[in-house]
């Protein structure tokens, strides 16, 4: 068994890439109406992690949400992404990455 | 690093009709919905602050009847009347409020920032027209007002009324008359 | 003025009855009424209070104090947490254990752009149809906009045309059978108020080849 890889490493190596402006975390807060029309609406104090990194019973399991700069094809983008995500991760990681904005 | 704002910070869109606005805003364009909301905004304050009676629960009404209307966007059939669907929806966001806390009018009567000394003959009669008609509004029954407002400053039907006040257009009907009858009485030495 | 104003008129009609007929859009028409002096020069006495009430209102936004800023700003930070995605557009990898792919929301965004960076064009609506969560499927694309008053709805068309399809092809996957521009709307020198919403419609669509 090799150590699951870091999210916090995972999302500086991926901002290292060409092409690519901004990661997200994959699972984002939902704003309920009553505490958001309040105005009291308060980031929580833990933040998600920008890369998901998740053990399964079927292996690694890792999800990344990013956007793309339109300087550089964004599928060629999404493709660097995804492969230096594979290099991280042992053999036989499942690999899930969302490309959310081109600008 | 690219800025959030994909269309950029000011609104360029000025002379850009609602619907196109709306249409953006629909599929997710942000920028866009800033413009209609600061389009907007002045009317659905106004509005709800008459029928709230408080300026304070009518930026609060309002705020919510933005974020319902993001949501809903993508359900407005005709984008050029996103006015009337506003007004609408900001009529039961502020009856809905009404339902839910007690009756605590603050009367919204703003005071002019120049002395009538200063004004035009035709302005201070106007202004003292504008304020009977605001006093003889905050003097009739609250369903009264509600109906009143409702259908000549929101502009909704009186089918679109009886469903949100939950009573019969009839009903409606009814009550606007007797608003209208009041109104026009408490206003004779203005008419 | 009293409180208990006197609303019967001398003509024997009450304001209650004269404002019911208002309410009733004057339907069905009543004669008594409709040639009666008095009760016209009421009725419209009751109609003026309608329009003041609109001026009231008017009156009100002159006067209402801007809202804050940060009243703006938290309406569109919380709107801003409602992302609207749309669907997953996949995007090829040659790896079965890899999912890549774009949302549908991001190529709205990017058709926007493009299109905004055409002088005298604002993008309205950008929609595709077809099956664009499966690989090769074809699909079309359908974009609402606005010109400037003025330019050549044919020009520009073709412009924006060519200019998504360019984008699509660099950045996306989709197989674009047809990118089809519906100019709806017009922008500038002439008001809003002065375009009917029944303005030409001028659709340029592309033979799905």
């Amino acid at each position: 068994m090799t150590i699951p890889p870091d999210s916090s490493a995972l999302a500086a190596q991926l901002l290292a890439i060409p092409g690519v402006a901004e990661i997200f975390p994959p699972s984002p807060p939902i704003v309920q109406l009553s505490t958001a029309a309040a105005g009291l609406l308060t980031r929580s104090p833990i933040r998600a992690d920008l890369v998901e990194v998740k053990q399964t019973s079927g292996g690694t399991r890792i999800t990344a949400k990013i956007a793309a700069t339109a300087d550089q094809p964004a599928r060629e983008t999404g493709r660097r992404v995804v492969d230096s995500l594979l290099a991280a991760a042992e053999p036989g990681a499942e690999v899930t990455v969302q490309i959310v904005r081109v600008s | 690093m690219a800025p959030t704002g994909e269309d950029g910070a000011d609104s360029p869109w000025e002379d850009v009709s609602d619907g196109t606005l709306v249409g953006r805003a629909a599929d997710g364009d942000v920028a866009a919905f800033e413009t209609l909301v600061r389009r907007h905004a002045p009317m659905m304050r106004a509005f709800a602050a008459r029928m709230l009676g408080s300026v304070s629960a009518a930026d609060d009404v309002v705020q919510d009847s933005f974020l319902i209307a993001w949501r809903q966007l993508p359900t407005l059939h005709d984008p050029a009347a996103v006015k009337a669907w506003l007004m609408k929806i900001t009529s039961r966001q502020a009856l809905s409020c009404l339902r839910g806390r007690p009756f605590d009018r603050a009367v919204p009567e703003r005071e002019c920032a120049v002395p009538p000394e200063l004004q035009p003959e035709s302005v201070v009669i106007r202004n003292a027209q504008l304020r009977a008609l605001a006093a003889a509004l905050e003097a009739v029954s609250e369903d009264q007002r509600q109906c009143w407002l409702l259908r000549e400053v929101a502009g909704l039907s009186y089918e679109q009324i009886a469903e949100e006040l939950r009573i019969r257009p009839s009903a409606v009907r009814g009550k606007l008359a007797r608003a209208r009858a009041s109104i026009y009485a408490r206003m004779e030495g203005w008419r | 003025m009293t409180e208990n104003t006197p609303t019967r008129l001398d003509c024997g009609k009450t304001i209650e009855e004269l404002s019911a007929y208002l309410a009733a859009d004057r339907l069905p028409p009543n004669p008594d009424i409709d040639t009666c002096p008095e009760c016209l020069s009421a009725l419209d006495g009751l109609d003026h209070v309608a329009q003041l009430s609109r001026d009231l209102i008017a009156r009100d936004i002159g006067r209402q104090s801007d809202p804050p800023e940060s009243w703006i700003t938290t309406i569109m930070s919380n709107i801003a947490q409602e992302v609207r995605s749309g669907r997953s557009l996949p995007l090829r990898h040659d790896n079965p254990e890899v999912t890549l792919s774009i949302t549908e929301g991001a190529v709205r965004a990017l058709v926007r752009s493009v299109g905004d960076g055409i002088d005298g064009v604002v993008i309205g609506r950008c929609r595709i149809d077809g099956d664009a969560e499966t690989l090769d499927a074809p699909v079309q694309v359908t974009i609402t906009a606005s010109i400037l008053w003025g330019r050549s709805p044919q020009d520009l068309s073709e412009v924006l045309r060519g200019r998504v399809h360019d984008a699509l092809r660099q950045h996306t996957d989709l197989r674009v059978a047809a990118v089809n521009i519906v100019i709806d709307d017009l922008h500038h020198i002439i008001a809003e108020s002065q375009i009917t919403a029944e303005s030409p419609i001028i659709t340029e669509s592309e033979d799905p080849t």
